[in-house]
């Protein structure tokens, strides 16, 4: 595997679709919900997002469907990263925007999720047959040390 | 991880500091994430992405301004390298809009190169021609009762953040 680097300073020596689509400038990032069951020191969400139910399409207010697809259309957008908040508190929320991004821009709009929580299998299935192509687990540092035995394992293995 | 203005105190509280005045990033965070990027590599089969916290100003946020500026500039914005658009403003008294819209025909602006808002009572054109107008003005003597001349910064969408603005005329 080789090392990339560029000049922000970040570097890997492997990166998904959803990161290179990140690095055209091409993704759009949806920020389904201010509202986390966490409550991590480092949050850095300010206070217009921080614990509100709002949601946001890049720096857009989204106050319906057309809002989301107006913003993706002004930045011609590849992709979406799904985020928060804690996304997955709005499970249905988040499978209804993957299938209106999904008709709308085709199968081709690469979808990224992010969350915290360890999510089921069942779940999962639903996510991905919504067509969901990437997700990230941040698992919470509690559990760091004993990961292997934790959901987040499981959740791993299902995804 | 970085400061914000919602996490700075408990960053604080814990110890953590700035790396330098020009960032948001924390002292040591890109430290850490070498030494994890290490012993995963020397573990052998990890793959791993350090995203630092300046990436996201200087690669995505600027990246992503200027793929929405090649959607949404005019045939006369320029386009900045840091997505923003430069463009040149009239700001003209009501009853004259008329007037300097044909001044501009005169002197064979083709339509692509100007847009009127005749509910602001201003037109848009390249910053360019803005600057070729405060010459003509200053030299005719021509000032359409305090016609202004401005250049003008913004982010590209409408009601875009205005960077920077200057009056020239």
């Amino acid at each position: 595997m080789s090392m990339q680097s560029d000049e922000s300073g970040s570097y890997s020596n492997f990166l998904t679709d959803g990161c290179l689509c990140c690095r055209e400038g091409a993704k759009m990032v949806l920020f389904v919900t201010g509202v986390c069951h966490r409550d991590c020191f480092f949050c850095p969400l300010s206070d217009e997002r921080k614990d509100k139910d709002v949601i946001f399409a890049n720096e857009r207010a989204v106050f319906s469907d057309a809002d989301v697809l107006e913003e993706a259309r002004s930045m011609d957008a590849k992709g979406t990263g799904i985020t928060g908040g804690e996304p997955l508190l709005e499970f249905e929320k988040v499978i209804h925007y993957i299938r209106l991004l999904k008709s709308t821009f085709g199968k081709s709009h690469h979808i990224h999720l992010y969350t915290s929580t360890a999510p089921s299998s069942d779940d999962l299935k639903e996510l991905s047959a919504a067509g969901l192509d990437e997700i990230r687990f941040h698992p919470p540092i509690e559990i760091w040390d004993k990961l292997p035995d934790s959901a987040y394992a499981k959740s791993l293995k299902a995804a | 991880m970085e400061f914000s203005d919602t996490n700075a105190e408990a960053l604080k509280r814990r110890g953590y500091v700035l790396k330098n005045d020009e960032s948001n990033t924390v002292l040591g965070s890109a430290e850490i994430a070498k030494h994890a990027f290490d012993a995963g590599c020397s573990a052998g089969g990890a793959k791993m992405n350090f995203c630092s916290s300046r990436f996201k100003d200087a690669i995505q946020l600027r990246l992503r301004l200027l793929r929405t500026a090649q959607q949404f500039a005019r045939p006369f914005d320029e386009i900045t390298e840091d997505g923003t658009i430069i463009f040149g403003r009239v700001k003209v008294p009501d009853a004259f809009l008329n007037e300097v819209i044909a001044f501009l025909q005169e002197n064979e602006l083709p339509e692509e190169a100007y847009s009127v808002d005749s509910e602001k009572n201003t037109i848009e054109t390249a910053s360019g021609i803005v600057e070729e107008l405060a010459v003509i003005f200053d030299e005719d003597g021509i000032d359409f009762e305090n016609v202004q001349l401005w250049i003008i910064e913004q982010y590209p969408f409408v009601g875009g953040f205005v960077v920077g603005s200057e009056r020239i005329f």
